[in-house]
């Protein structure tokens, strides 16, 4: 039987004292598989430079490992990269804030531009066979627009999602806070709603990513077409 | 493919305008580092690249930057 990894990106700048981390883990840890392998990275523990944005240079300028990563010692976006690469489902954690994802969500996806512009600028795909969910928290503002904008941008960098590829919960049209966590450990409905997500992401990448007859893992390989008009 | 270490190329070269590009270097008379190799002074990594929009990058096909850290083209 084919191990599954399962990567978690927690991406709110509270770390592990956030909401997303704390909904991320209980579902991670309601998931008691043996055929999966478990992480949560906590993007905020991270020391990530921002994209230099060479990109807007040339295309050709944005290239895989990262050049951040080739001259930045410092610099720990390749825990993210590699967590990625190796993982078979990958679920992103976000909170909302003025009706967007965090800023952190932002930097990663800026820098992960590196795996998506493989396939649109070098033609080399090295984002395939993977499964995307999401986890989105917050107070007041639509976590429909927040989703939307990151499957629009992890569906080009190439993975692969089941339906209803989110769980989110937001409070109500105020700003009051302060007693979210409480409501989040008592409400068993929400984390289920999380759990759920996770189990589903599970369920589907072992329906999809090995034949249950001959147990051969897929390898389907999606050339950008669109965006492969960069002759050279 | 890495380009030619040729003074056609040295002359086409933008390094010389280049953030990272220091005094030493100049003193050193250094540039087209993605034909001669990377830098022996000690350059500013936390400065943005401009590889890219030079035409030694575009007419011999370059991928990538920071010639001047990693060293020479591919």
């Amino acid at each position: 039987m084919k191990k599954f990894k399962l990567l978690g990106i927690s991406t709110s700048q509270r770390g592990k004292a956030s909401n997303s981390y704390y909904l991320m883990k209980k579902a991670f840890d309601a998931l008691e598989d043996p055929d999966v392998e478990k992480e949560i990275i906590v993007a905020s523990e991270l020391r990530l430079r921002p994209c230099d944005h060479h990109y807007s240079l040339s295309a050709k300028m944005c290239v895989h490992p990262c050049l951040i990563t080739q001259i930045d010692p410092q610099d720990e976006m390749k825990k993210i990269y590699d967590g990625i690469l190796e993982a078979d489902i990958v679920i992103l954690a976000t909170p909302i804030y003025w009706g967007n994802h965090s800023h952190l969500m932002q930097l990663i996806i800026e820098r992960l531009n590196s795996l998506e512009n493989s396939n649109s600028a070098h033609k080399k795909v090295l984002v395939k066979n993977k499964i995307g969910g999401f986890m989105i928290l917050g107070h007041e503002d639509g976590y429909q627009h927040v989703v939307g904008g990151l499957m629009n941008f992890f569906t080009e960098m190439g993975l692969i999602f089941p339906p209803q590829a989110y769980a989110a919960w937001v409070g109500e049209s105020d700003e009051n806070t302060e007693h979210d966590r409480e409501r989040l450990e008592k409400d068993a409905l929400i984390q289920d709603m999380y759990s759920d997500l996770v189990a589903n992401c599970v369920s589907f990448a072992k329906q999809i990513l090995v034949c249950s007859h001959c147990g051969e893992k897929m390898d389907y390989e999606h050339v950008s077409k669109k965006k492969n008009y960069i002759k050279k | 493919m890495k380009p030619e270490n040729t003074q056609t190329n040295y002359n086409k070269c933008i390094c010389r305008g280049c953030a990272l590009y220091s005094e030493c270097a100049v003193g050193k008379g250094e540039a087209l580092y993605c034909a001669r190799g990377k830098s022996a002074c000690q350059l500013d990594a936390s400065k943005p690249c401009i590889c890219g929009s030079c035409a030694v990058f575009a007419e011999n096909d370059l991928k990538g930057g920071y010639f001047c850290l990693i060293g020479t083209a591919e």
